[in-house]
């Protein structure tokens, strides 16, 4: 593997045994009572903990940077749009359009300010990770929340990459694949070294418990 | 080609075995190889196909309790000497005798495991091949011949064309040689840029057995095997076109075989698999004696049900379109003014009656045609189970025989639409590790009645066996929302300006919205039976997702601002095989928490609120 400094891919994971058949990783130690028990009545109870570790907080810079650059993308465009609508001279753009072309321009800038604002602390905070007893645990989003477990045994993939941005900030995004598309993971905004060093810890305990993968 | 490469599923040796000076640019287009076979065989492009470290010790069967050690390291990473000697020689050391090869149960008239002689394809593959290319080049050369008026050069073209696709036929039939040596496939093909691909038995996934009608009018058959890749190209894993149909047959059953020796494991004895229940029982033992078991065979009764299925009634449709099609491109212009004069001159009321006629046919057309085309695709549809596999065999005149192999499945899903749930009808597929095209391939069994799929079931896989659960009542109001709200949007904003077609046709689905909402929510649930997982949903395609415990490789749980509201959650259960994950929709989160983690406890327990503290810190973090 080239260096490549921009742009820096650790690929660890242990490959597949052959002939591997039974495919029972540590977490699937049959609940206490005998198979087939009929299905006990949901406890209402249960919650998930938040994780413990929180991303870099230098990840807040890389968000807003991010967001800031989309907004301005968007607002070129529907100024664009607006400036198109507003003087040329195309008989069949209504009159209400040509007069209130630049709203839709002011309401996004309100939008987007907010947005920039209010989003990447918010996500920051949503954002968390922690990897306990072989298992990666994530949440993130800011609106909509998702909360992840994935299993280190079942991993295949450890990706740990940093984009131009997150080299500015000196953070670095790690993703850890499985087997299914749905079940790969990413974790933005952790600390460069911190995600180097996940990412390599990750991948040689990944080869340790290694199953089938499926 | 450095060490790593040589444990890969199959390699392509443009250098090996052939004289030297034979081959063509090693980075050139490769003789049958998919382009990303090459490019995995390195470095893993996306990083699925994870080349295996070189550690002999790793990837010995874990069953294989002798302690013969690793299998023969299949392939050196250096090409053998060229040269006459052919390359498998120096590498195939033979499985070792402590093994047991042939294991008690196992009769079966297969070789013992020494490499075979080198075989080679069926004669007759000669004319099946070139017919088939023919095919494709009809309409070309049909066009040549109409346009060109029949004149020699065209024919002379025609006829080079023919002894050229004959005389590539030869060639092919010539060159292409296949060997099933200890524990690997070699297949060698190419007359002047040779390759030789080897695929490891341990990887096969599968052996389908087609044949097209012309196939079966000749006695053979095409077969396809199919290696563990993560590649995209794994379609034309190992494909011979075409051997005799005995030979493929037997080809089928030593691969197979082999390849459940190799991996330490035989047919009906996976562990934790099928459980404490033997697929043999209450099935009925083919005569044959050699273990295989049939679960299925089609009843008669079972055509009519192709009249349930939607793509099968427009099956007239599609005739009429492509019938219509044909005598425009023949007819051309004359056709249309002739039918256009002739309605114009016509009686009226004639018309009236000829057309109404004409719809009432070809409505009654309609299941007629859909059983008929649905009988021709499925006809003697079998489920056998042998040699640790699934085999699926269907077809009239195109034979499709699936292999899939019992340690890849995982579960199985059921599907209906309401066409089908008015006759109690179900559709069932194979959950299955690294399969494409699962539409076709991962089909067990025939559109049937829904005991009779689960009695199946039961016995080729293992059923469900406990309840679903329902879903909180607020999944209710999300699911009618979400079937009314948008044409009630649109219902709205049609009023609002006026339009009154549009107005009418929101308000009708809107109105449809609501039987649909209701039949989604009353579709929604999720059970675990102790040892399998299974999820609900859908209306107009309903499916019910049923996994083993141990295939879940994951959960993930999104929550967005409206279900927060409401205490629901979708949880997605992640599985490696099939549709990579099937979703638990709406359910509440404590309660979809709670179901996973006694499905998982080891992966969820950590991560939850002891009951003491349990103070709502849930969905608060932010």
């Amino acid at each position: 593997m080239g260096p490549s400094p921009a742009w820096q891919r650790v690929r660890g994971v242990a490959p597949p045994r052959l002939g591997h058949v039974t495919n029972t990783p540590p977490h699937d130690t049959a609940p206490a009572g005998a198979p087939r028990s009929p299905d006990p009545e949901p406890g209402e109870t249960a919650r998930l903990r938040p994780p413990l570790r929180r991303v870099s907080a230098r990840a807040i810079g890389v968000w807003t940077v991010r967001l800031l650059f989309s907004s301005v993308f968007t607002l070129l465009f529907l100024s664009a749009l607006a400036w198109g609508a507003s003087t040329l001279p195309w008989a069949w753009i209504p009159g209400w359009a040509r007069e209130n072309a630049w709203l839709l321009p002011s309401a996004y800038t309100v939008y987007a300010l907010l947005k920039v604002a209010i989003a990447p602390s918010w996500r920051y905070r949503v954002h968390r990770w922690e990897v306990a007893d072989d298992v990666v645990y994530t949440r993130k989003g800011w609106i909509s929340r998702s909360w992840q477990l994935v299993p280190v045994s079942r991993l295949q993939t450890v990706d740990h990459t940093q984009g131009w941005l997150e080299r500015v900030f000196g953070v670095a995004t790690l993703e850890v694949q499985t087997a299914s598309y749905a079940g790969s993971s990413t974790i933005e905004g952790l600390d460069a070294r911190e995600a180097a060093r996940l990412s390599e810890e990750l991948a040689v305990h990944a080869g340790t418990l290694r199953d089938d993968a499926t | 080609m450095d060490g790593r490469e040589e444990n890969h599923p199959y390699q392509d040796r443009d250098d090996g075995w052939a004289a030297p000076g034979g081959w063509i640019a090693p980075g050139g287009a490769s003789g049958g190889g998919a382009p990303g076979d090459r490019a995995a065989g390195g470095a893993a492009p996306d990083g699925r196909g994870v080349p295996r470290a070189p550690d002999p010790g790793r990837h010995a069967p874990p069953r294989d309790t002798t302690g013969a050690g690793a299998p023969p390291p299949h392939g050196h990473g250096d090409a053998p000497p060229a040269g006459a000697e052919p390359p498998d020689a120096p590498a195939v050391a033979e499985p070792r005798e402590p093994r047991d090869w042939w294991g008690g149960a196992e009769g079966g008239g297969t070789a013992p495991p020494a490499a075979e002689s080198v075989r080679r394809l069926s004669p007759r593959s000669m004319v099946v091949g070139p017919i088939n290319q023919l095919r494709g080049l009809l309409l070309p050369i049909a066009a040549g011949l109409v346009l060109g008026g029949f004149n020699a050069w065209v024919l002379a073209a025609t006829g080079a064309t023919v002894v050229a696709l004959l005389v590539g036929g030869f060639v092919t039939w010539r060159t292409t040689r296949y060997q099933v040596a200890g524990d690997r496939l070699e297949i060698r093909r190419g007359l002047l840029h040779r390759s030789q691909r080897t695929i490891p038995l341990e990887r096969v996934r599968g052996v389908d057995v087609t044949s097209t009608l012309l196939h079966r009018l000749l006695g053979v058959a095409v077969v396809r095997v199919e290696a563990a890749a993560g590649s995209a190209g794994a379609t034309e894993d190992g494909k011979l076109d075409a051997v005799e149909t005995a030979e493929a047959d037997r080809l089928r059953r030593v691969l197979l075989h082999r390849r459940a020796v190799l991996t330490g494991q035989h047919a009906g004895t996976v562990p934790g698999r099928d459980g404490a229940r033997e697929p043999e029982e209450g099935a009925a033992e083919d005569g044959n004696g050699d273990g295989t078991v049939t679960y299925f065979t089609m009843p008669p009764s079972w055509y009519l049900y192709g009249a349930l299925s939607l793509g099968y009634l427009l099956t007239p449709f599609a005739v009429l379109a492509t019938l219509s099609g044909m005598v425009q491109q023949t007819a051309g212009e004359r056709a249309a003014d002739y039918l256009v004069d002739w309605v114009a001159d016509a009686d009226p009321g004639f018309l009236v009656v000829l057309a109404t006629a004409s719809a009432v046919a070809l409505v009654l057309l309609m299941p007629v045609f859909a059983v008929t085309s649905y009988a021709f695709t499925h006809w003697g549809f079998t489920l056998r189970g042998r040699d640790g596999s699934l085999v699926a065999e269907r077809g009239l005149f195109t034979r499709r025989s699936v292999t899939l192999e019992r340690r890849r499945i995982r579960g199985y899903e059921i599907l209906d639409t309401p066409l089908e749930r008015t006759r109690g009808a179900v559709r069932l597929r194979a959950i299955v590790t690294g399969l494409g095209d699962t539409a076709n391939r991962a089909v067990l069994l025939p559109t049937g009645d829904r005991a009779r799929v689960e009695e199946v079931v039961d016995r080729a896989l293992a059923l469900f066996g406990g309840r679903l659960r329902r879903h909180p009542r607020a999944a209710l109001y999300r699911r009618l929302t979400r079937a009314v709200a948008p044409f009630a949007a649109v219902l709205a904003v049609a009023l609002a300006l006026d339009v009154a077609w549009l107005a009418w046709a929101a308000g009708a689905l809107a109105v449809l919205g609501v039987p649909l909402g209701v039949d989604r929510y009353r579709s929604l649930g999720h059970g675990y039976d102790g040892e399998r997982v299974s999820v609900r949903s859908g209306s107009l395609r309903r499916e019910q997702a049923t996994v083993e415990r141990s295939a879940v490789i994951g959960w993930t749980w999104t929550q967005t601002l409206f279900q927060r509201r409401s205490g629901l959650a979708d949880l997605q259960v992640t599985v490696g095989a099939g549709a990579g994950g099937y979703t638990v929709q709406d359910a509440s989160l404590p309660g979809s928490v709670d179901f996973a983690a006694r499905v998982t406890p080891g992966m969820v327990r950590p991560f939850l609120v002891d009951s003491a503290e349990a103070g709502g810190r849930v969905t608060g973090g932010g």
